[in-house]
C-alpha cells in the first residue's frame, strides 16, 4: 500500500473512525432509520400544503431580495476566495495541524513531505465524507422543500463531500504560503500576484454588478451542489454534475498541495496547541501585574474568571466591534435591501435567522471558553474547599456570554425591524440564558470526565465533545429562536409599562431558576470524575 | 463492613492516609481491583508499578479528583468522599501531566492558589518569596507559565503544593524534566517538610531515586498492592535477603504479581 494511504487511514482512523463514527455506529443507524421513516410520510404529504407553508415563505422573501439560489451560491462563492486569500496573503509560516501526535509521531517517521500531503490530502476527504453521518439531519428538510426521498437520502452525502473543499483550500493556503512565499523575494511576488488576480476580479464584479467568475470558480461548484438539494428546480443528475466538479477541483488541490508540499521542511508544520501558545506568550508581554489574591476565594474566583479570562482587552474590543458591525450592518440592509420588503416576511427572517447566526457564533465562542475552563478544572478541585463558589462565577461567565449574544440579536432586530422595543430582548429571555448555561456546562462536564478531555484537550474540544456540543447547541437554537418569535410577535403589544412588569417577572423567574442550576452544577463539579 | 474489622486500625487516627479496598474502573478496564494503603505521618511513601497499574488513579482518588468505585480513602481522618473539603485541606498535589492557566505569570498563578486555599496575604507572600528564591524562579516571578519549560513547570507545581503548608504531599511523577540540582533542591524540602510531620507520597519510575529517597515503598499491579515495605523486607520478599538493588526486586515482584493474576 503507498504510504500515503497509509498515512491517510491513519489520520482518519485517529480523528474520525475510532473516537465517533465505530463509537456510535448504532446510534447513527438508529437515527438513519427514523429519519427515513419521517422522510417517506413527509414526502407523501401533498406538494400544494408544502409549498403553502415554510418552502412558500422562503421563495417569497428570496423573490422580494430578488435573489436566487444560484446568485446566493456565487456571492457565497466569492466570500470563500476573498477568505482563502486572505488566509494566503496574512497567514503565518506554519502548515497548522490539528495535534501534536501528527507533528511529533508522523513527521519523525521516513516518509517523504509528499507522501504526508498526499495521505494528508486524502484524509480530508475521506474524513469530510464520514462526516455526512452528521449531517443527517437534513434528510427531512430537504424531503419537506424538495419531496424527493432519493435527493433527501443523498443529501447528507453530497454535504460531506462538497464540504471537504473548505479545510483542503485552507490547507493550500498555508501549503502555498509556507513553500513559496517562505523563499527571500517571493513572498511579495506571491502576494501581488494573488492581489491583482483579486483586484481585477474584483473590477470584474463591480463591473457587472454580480459576483465575478474569476472569483467564484472554486467554490461555486460547492455551494450549487449543497443549496440545489433545496430545490425542486434541479434534479438529482443536475447536482451530480456539480459533484463531478467537485471531485475535479479537490483532485486538483490535492495535485497542488502535494507537489508543493514537497519543498516544505517539517518544522514549518506545527500543532494549532504550539502556535497558540506562542501568540499568547507574544500578545501577552510586557503587561501589567494582576493582583489576584483576596481574603475571599470568591473574589479571587471573580478576579480572575470573570476580569481576566473574559473580561479582557481582547474580548471587550471584540464584543464592541461586533455589536457595531452588527448594528451599522443591520441599519444599511434596511436602508438599502430591505425597505421595500413585506413587514411579515421581514419579522420572518428577523426571528428566525438573527438568532440562529448569533447563536452559531456565541456556541463556537462557548466552545472555545469550555475547553479553557475543563483544562484547568483540577486546581479549582485540589486547591478550592467548596465548589460552589466556583459554579456561580463560572455560571457568571456563561450568562454574560449568552447576554451579549442576545444583546446583539435585540440590537439587530431592533433595528431591522425599527421596532426598539426589541432592544430589551436580553432582558426578557433572561430564564432562557440561565438554563442554557448550566445546561451547557453540565452536559460538557459530564462528557469531559468520561472522555479525559480535562487532561488532553487544550485548544478545544474532540470530536466527540464536538459534535455532542453541536447537537446540543442545535437544541438550544431551536429555544433562541422560539424566544426571539414570541417576543418579537408580544412587542407590537407592549407599553413602557408593561415591559418594566415584564422584565420584573423576568429577572423573578431567573433568580428562581439560578438557584436551581447553581446547586446542580456545583454538585456536579464536586462529584465529577477529573480522569487522566 | 468486613474487610475494615479486618484492617483493626480504620479510622483510629495511627494513619495519617489510609486507602481501604479500592476499586475503580474505567468502562471495562479495571484500574484499581481492591487496593489498600496505610501510611504514617512523617513517610516518603514510593508507590511503584508498571505503567497502567494504578498508581496515578490512587493518587487521584487520595487528591479527590476520582471517586472510588467501591472502597474507602481517608486523609487526615477525612474520608475524601465524604469530608471532601476537610480532607482537601491537607493537601497538597503534583499531577502528572499539568495544565495549568497559560495566561497568568508564575507569581499570579501562585498568588491565586493562595487565595483558593484562604492564605492570609502576608503569609502567602512570605512562604511564596522563600520557595521562588529556594528553586532559582525570584527572577522569573513575572514570566508567563506558558512560556515555561516542563522542569520549570514543575517546580512552580512544587511551590504551589508547598506553600499551602500541606500534611500530605501527593506527587505523581514530582521531578519530571527537573535539572538535577532542582531535584536535590525539591526532595531536601520534601525531607525537611516530612521530618517536620508531613507525610509525601510519590509515584514514580525512577526507582534509583526511590531507593534513597523514599522510607518506605508500595508496589502495585494490576490495581492492587502486591508487596510493602522498607528495601530490607521488600529484599526479603523476594529473595529471602541478600544483596539486591530496588530494581531487582521491582522486576522480581512485579513478574510474580503478573504471573499470579495470569
Amino acid at each position: 500500500m503507498p504510504k500515503a494511504t497509509v498515512i491517510a487511514l491513519y489520520l482518519v482512523k485517529n480523528y474520525v473512525w475510532n473516537p465517533f463514527v465505530k463509537k456510535y455506529r448504532y446510534l447513527f443507524i438508529g437515527l438513519i432509520m427514523l429519519l427515513l421513516v419521517f422522510t417517506i410520510i413527509v414526502s407523501f404529504k401533498p406538494r400544494e400544503v408544502v409549498e403553502e407553508s415554510i418552502v412558500g415563505s422562503v421563495k417569497n422573501i428570496l423573490g422580494e431580495l430578488g435573489l436566487s439560489l444560484s446568485d446566493i451560491s456565487a456571492i457565497l462563492s466569492l466570500v470563500a476566495f476573498l477568505t482563502v486569500y486572505y488566509t494566503v496573503v496574512k497567514g503565518g509560516m506554519f502548515v497548522v495541524v490539528a495535534e501534536e501526535a501528527e507533528y511529533e509521531i508522523l513527521l519523525s517517521q521516513p516518509i517523504s513531505l509528499r507522501s504526508y500531503f498526499a495521505g494528508k490530502s486524502l484524509s480530508i476527504v475521506m474524513q469530510y465524507t464520514l462526516y455526512s453521518i452528521l449531517y443527517i439531519t437534513v434528510i427531512p428538510i430537504v424531503a419537506i422543500f424538495t419531496g424527493d426521498v432519493i435527493k433527501a437520502i443523498v443529501a447528507p452525502l453530497i454535504l460531506g463531500v462538497s464540504l471537504a473543499i473548505f479545510p483542503l483550500s485552507r490547507l493550500l493556503a498555508d501549503v502555498v504560503r509556507v513553500a513559496l512565499a517562505s523563499r527571500k523575494g517571493y513572498e511579495r511576488i506571491i502576494d501581488l500576484t494573488l492581489t491583482l488576480y483579486v483586484l481585477i476580479g474584483l473590477i470584474d464584479t463591480v463591473t457587472r454588478w454580480y459576483p465575478s467568475p474569476i472569483l467564484t470558480w472554486m467554490f461555486q461548484p460547492t455551494f450549487n451542489a449543497i443549496l440545489y438539494c433545496f430545490s425542486t428546480s434541479v434534479s438529482i443528475l443536475g447536482i451530480a454534475y456539480w459533484i463531478l466538479w467537485i471531485i475535479v477541483i479537490l483532485a486538483g488541490l490535492s495535485v497542488a498541495i502535494t507537489f508543493l508540499g514537497g519543498g516544505i521542511y517539517p518544522e514549518n508544520i506545527r500543532p494549532l496547541y504550539h502556535i497558540a501558545k506562542e501568540k499568547l506568550i507574544w500578545s501577552m508581554r510586557p503587561r501589567k501585574k494582576i493582583d489576584l489574591w483576596s481574603s475571599s476565594p470568591e473574589k479571587s474566583l471573580f478576579k480572575y474568571i470573570i476580569g481576566v479570562e473574559l473580561y479582557n482587552s481582547q474580548h471587550v474590543l471584540l464584543s464592541i466591534a461586533l455589536m457595531a458591525l452588527g448594528g451599522v450592518g443591520a441599519y444599511f440592509t434596511r436602508i438599502l435591501f430591505l425597505k421595500n420588503m413585506d413587514v411579515g416576511d421581514l419579522e420572518y427572517i428577523t426571528m428566525f435567522i438573527t438568532p440562529f447566526i448569533v447563536s452559531m457564533i456565541a456556541s463556537g465562542l462557548v466552545n472555545i471558553l469550555l475547553a479553557q475552563d475543563l483544562a484547568y478544572l483540577w486546581i479549582y478541585r485540589v486547591y478550592l474547599r467548596d465548589q460552589k463558589p466556583y459554579a456561580r462565577v463560572l455560571l457568571l461567565k456563561y450568562y454574560i456570554n449568552l447576554l451579549e449574544a442576545f444583546t446583539m440579536i435585540g440590537l439587530i432586530n431592533a433595528i431591522l425591524l425599527d421596532n426598539y422595543i426589541l432592544i430589551a430582548t436580553p432582558i426578557v429571555v433572561l430564564p432562557l440564558i440561565v438554563i442554557t448555561a448550566p445546561i451547557v456546562l453540565a452536559v460538557a462536564l459530564r462528557f469531559a470526565s468520561r472522555r479525559r478531555v480535562v487532561k488532553t484537550s487544550v485548544v478545544g474540544l474532540y470530536v466527540v465533545e464536538d459534535v455532542v456540543m453541536m447537537l446540543l447547541w442545535s437544541l438550544l437554537t431551536l429555544f433562541f429562536i422560539a424566544d426571539t418569535f414570541a417576543f418579537t410577535i408580544i412587542s407590537y403589544k407592549l407599553t413602557l409599562t408593561s415591559i418594566i412588569y415584564l422584565s420584573l417577572i423576568s429577572i423573578l423567574v431567573t433568580y428562581v431558576i439560578h438557584r436551581i442550576g447553581l446547586k446542580l452544577l456545583t454538585r456536579i463539579i464536586t462529584s465529577m470524575d477529573i480522569a487522566g | 463492613m468486613g474487610y475494615m474489622r479486618a484492617m483493626g486500625k480504620v479510622g483510629d487516627g495511627s494513619f495519617i492516609v489510609e486507602a481501604l479496598d479500592l476499586h475503580k474502573s474505567y468502562g471495562s478496564v479495571k484500574a484499581l481491583n481492591g487496593l489498600t494503603l496505610r501510611i504514617r505521618s512523617g513517610e516518603i511513601y514510593g508507590l511503584l508499578g508498571p505503567n497502567g497499574a494504578g498508581k496515578t488513579t490512587t493518587l487521584k482518588i487520595l487528591a479527590g479528583l476520582l471517586r472510588p468505585d467501591k472502597g474507602v480513602a481517608r486523609i487526615c481522618g477525612y474520608d475524601v468522599v465524604g469530608e471532601r473539603e476537610k480532607a482537601l485541606e491537607c493537601i497538597g498535589y503534583i499531577p502528572e501531566n499539568p495544565l495549568v492557566f497559560q495566561n497568568l505569570t508564575i507569581e499570579e498563578f501562585l498568588e491565586f492558589i493562595g487565595a483558593l486555599r484562604g492564605i492570609p496575604r502576608g503569609e502567602l507572600v512570605e512562604s511564596m518569596n522563600y520557595y521562588l528564591e529556594y528553586f532559582g524562579l525570584h527572577s522569573k516571578r513575572g514570566e508567563l507559565i506558558a512560556s515555561l519549560s516542563r522542569g520549570m513547570l514543575q517546580k512552580v507545581l512544587a511551590i504551589a503544593s508547598f506553600i499551602v503548608k500541606p500534611k500530605v504531599l501527593l506527587l505523581d511523577e514530582p521531578m519530571a524534566g527537573m535539572d538535577p540540582e532542582s531535584q536535590r533542591l525539591f526532595k531536601d524540602e520534601v525531607r525537611r517538610l516530612t521530618k517536620k510531620g508531613a507525610t509525601a507520597i510519590v509515584s514514580s519510575h525512577l526507582l534509583d531515586m526511590v531507593e534513597r529517597f523514599c522510607t518506605r515503598v508500595g508496589i502495585i499491579s494490576n490495581g492492587v498492592l502486591i508487596a510493602e515495605g522498607n528495601l530490607n523486607e521488600l529484599k526479603k520478599k523476594a529473595f529471602g535477603g541478600g544483596e539486591a538493588s530496588l530494581e531487582e526486586v521491582f522486576l522480581k515482584l512485579v513478574g510474580e504479581g503478573v504471573e499470579e493474576s495470569a
